[in-house]
């Protein structure tokens, strides 16, 4: 609620014309810390009880909007599933089969023992050779899934927080962290998912995990020697997502990262458990 | 309302508060801390509770309070903060207030009390179902015979009286 809707509803209660729904909202709003005194005079005539009361039902409204997108999948979420794995099938199967009939069209491909391929040697010969590749599987770059959730964070005016780790990173190394809200509209696991299945399960260093709690994905890429890790977990009415680009020897997930999850625990519930008012 | 009175109305309010708790916490042993705690607080409110009604709603509510409460005393401690002992948290990781807002929040509190014995008792009965009690002003109407439009205009000069004096209050 924006201060001006607040101000407004305040003028309502006062002159009685407040539902107690609203109320509910009311004692929400003027129980947060740092709140203009005239609306600590609100809090304190709606009373302990009545701001309770409106905690209690917000915890409890939100423990049953997870409760049903995690056991009960609404048939209009299948739809969206669906509808999504048709595309994915147009997305990654068209490319594919531009792909099979180029190779049709030239055949003179040098075949020549994977270990030469992976050393960045050419097959030479006496006919026009085309450079050999490990064709076999077509590069999937990680780096998308990370520019994908920027754009998710821009749509969404997610806060982002570059972490400012003390241990010094080279230049393709980064810890950002976002903060997304927890809701059924922005889905931030479920489009996690989806991204997570349009890559090869044979990709390097492929792995994925999923509860109710928490998403984790992470790929290597082997050109350019880096681990990517993307965790999203569900802390306290929101989805904290990480993504971290190291290199393939250091640490995934730093200390600094662990630092920095359990101080925004603490933020978000002083922000979600407004102070104790005395009545 | 007195003790008898209550002592009949106690065991089914207890179930009441037993089933929030149990919903809230999902077992039985937090589930009867708020019915426990629910009927101590309901007890310490039965002489504003009238004879003859069943004062669900505000068992209710206070059932829904002990909850909340609960649940932040649990979080004050070692629990939400994990390794940190409860001594070296700054006052920001506190869910409690500082002692200056407990300070005005006890003056507000107090100011609040004379406030609404200064009412008249219409509008002290009205403020007090509505307030406390946390019914609709139809259910208000209902019980009391008194037609909506003038319950709704006694309950806003109530909180509007009680609204300015607090302001004063709070500006001396």
């Amino acid at each position: 609620m924006t201060h001006k809707e607040t101000e407004e509803l305040i003028a309502k209660f006062l002159n009685a014309e407040t539902t107690l729904e609203e109320e509910k909202l009311l004692a929400l709003e003027v129980s947060r810390s740092g709140v203009p005194k005239e609306w600590k005079i609100i809090a304190v005539m709606l009373g302990e009880l009545a701001i309770d009361e409106a905690l209690f039902d917000h915890i409890m409204a939100e423990r049953a909007v997870q409760k049903s997108r995690f056991r009960k999948p609404s048939p209009r979420n299948w739809w969206w599933a669906a509808a999504a794995c048709l595309l994915l099938l147009v997305g990654v199967g068209t490319p594919w089969m531009y792909y099979n009939n180029k190779v049709k069209e030239s055949p003179l491909v040098a075949v020549v023992p994977a270990t030469a391929a992976q050393t960045g040697m050419t097959a030479s010969g006496s006919s026009p050779t085309p450079a050999v590749t490990m064709a076999s599987e077509t590069y999937q770059d990680p780096a998308r899934v990370t520019l994908f959730i920027k754009e998710l964070a821009k749509v969404y005016s997610a806060d982002s927080i570059r972490l400012d780790c003390p241990t010094p990173k080279g230049k393709d190394e980064l810890e950002i962290a976002y903060l997304f809200a927890d809701n059924e509209e922005q889905d931030i696991i479920g489009r996690l998912l989806q991204v997570a299945c349009w890559y090869s399960n044979r990709h390097p260093g492929y792995q994925m995990s999923l509860n109710d709690k928490q998403f984790f994905f992470q790929l290597k890429d082997s050109r350019k020697d880096i681990h990517y890790q993307w965790m999203a977990e569900r802390v306290r009415g929101h989805i904290l997502l990480h993504c971290s680009h190291t290199t393939a020897n250091s640490l995934a997930f730093s200390a600094c990262y662990r630092e920095f999850r359990s101080e925004i625990e603490d933020n978000l519930y002083i922000i979600n458990n407004h102070k104790t008012i005395k009545i | 309302m007195t003790q008898e009175e209550f002592e009949k109305i106690a065991p089914g309010l207890r179930k009441v508060m037993k089933s929030i708790g149990r919903n809230f916490f999902g077992n039985e042993s937090d589930a009867d801390d708020v019915a426990q705690e629910g009927l101590v607080a309901l007890w310490r409110y039965r002489d504003r509770l009238d004879a003859g009604s069943t004062h669900e709603g505000l068992a209710i509510r206070i059932a829904k309070h002990c909850c909340i409460d609960m649940e932040r005393r649990q979080k004050e401690g070692v629990l939400l903060y994990g390794n940190i002992p409860p001594e070296s948290m700054t006052r920001e990781m506190s869910v409690a207030l500082s002692p200056q807002e407990m300070m005005e929040m006890e003056e507000l509190q107090t100011a609040m009390d004379d406030a609404f014995n200064r009412l008249n008792p219409s509008e002290r009965r009205l403020y007090k179902f509505r307030e406390l009690e946390g019914r609709g002003l139809d259910e208000i109407a209902r019980e009391t015979n008194i037609p909506k439009p003038s319950v709704k205009s006694i309950v806003a000069v109530a909180r509007k009286k009680i609204f300015e004096e607090l302001k004063k209050n709070l500006q001396s």
